[in-house]
């Protein structure tokens, strides 16, 4: 039953992470449209959206078993504040920054509707660094990236994501100006890679 | 009569089914993820327990679950084939628990 905490602690922070990436590439599908009309983008958003507070739950999970865990006895300053821990506090603290800003991501998007376009904008492409701090937390201070299959894993998933995302901003940026030369946005088009295009 | 079709009546349900399935997903991962570290740990540490027994050192078995929690297969298996040496073992496995109880 002690241990129980620490499982859950160690399952959850990598699920969590799995989390940020599956936001992160649904909120890119949405936004790129590559693929087009299906899914539809509502259906994208609600997924995405839905990502997103899975995500938050799931950290809430793992620092909360982190705080009732009794081997390691991290007190809520020690998982608030960075390098007040004594356990790894360099890797807990790329967790904190991460956590922070999960929350600042979460909370602009909640709040979208009062902020403008460009400063919720600003606030959710820091998702990108969200993913870098808790990959080096999970890579740092998870005790389980010691297995070759959980550490090839995630370089695997940070390498097709991170060349993922570069492939699908080319083709998006190359769609876009392709799409500027055809016909204007008003006039009814049978073509709808152009109404994609037109994002 | 020419009523205008409907927006997808199927997106809500769709929408509802992928996020169950992901809620789904997520704790399921979860718990076979903690099950996998378990049923890991508690390898480790029956082989190192047994190791022990064979080399006639004598350990508390609560110990020997707190300090061996994560040792990877590989360590265990060098664990097993050098018995007597129990603390190497436990040192090369370390996690959170090793350290910060400090065993």
């Amino acid at each position: 039953m002690d241990t129980l905490t620490w499982y859950v602690a160690r399952a959850s922070g990598i699920v969590a992470w799995a989390l940020v990436l599956a936001t992160i590439v649904w909120g890119l599908l949405l936004a790129t449209k590559v693929l087009g009309r299906r899914p539809s983008p509502a259906w994208l958003l609600s997924l995405h959206r839905y990502l997103g507070g899975l995500t938050v739950a799931f950290v809430g999970v793992h620092v909360g078993a982190v705080l009732l865990d009794t081997y390691t006895s991290f007190g809520p300053t020690d998982v608030l504040v960075p390098f007040t821990g004594s356990w790894h506090p360099v890797a807990v603290a790329w967790g904190i920054v991460g956590m922070y800003l999960l929350a600042a991501i979460e909370v602009t998007s909640l709040l979208r509707h009062r902020l403008s376009k460009r400063a919720w904008h600003a606030v959710h492409l820091l998702s990108y660094f969200l993913f870098a701090t808790t990959t080096v937390h999970m890579l740092s201070a998870g005790t389980d990236v010691k297995a070759l299959l959980a550490s090839s894993a995630a370089v695997l998933l940070g390498v097709a994501a991170t060349f993922g995302s570069v492939a699908v901003y080319l083709w998006r940026s190359e769609h876009a100006g392709s799409g500027r030369s055809r016909a204007p946005a008003t006039e009814p088009t049978t073509e709808p890679r152009a109404r994609v295009s037109a994002y | 009569m020419d009523e205008p079709a409907r927006p997808s009546p199927r997106r809500k349900p769709r929408a509802a089914r992928a996020r169950r399935a992901a809620a789904a997903l997520s704790v399921a991962a979860t718990l076979s993820l903690g099950g996998v570290f378990a049923w890991r740990d508690g390898q480790s540490s029956t082989t190192t327990t047994a190791s022990e027994s064979a080399a006639g050192t004598t350990r508390s078995t609560s110990t020997t679950a707190a300090t061996t929690t994560t040792a990877t297969p590989s360590t265990s298996s060098s664990s097993s084939s050098t018995s007597s040496s129990s603390n190497t073992s436990s040192s090369t496995g370390a996690t959170a628990h090793t350290t910060s109880s400090g065993s």
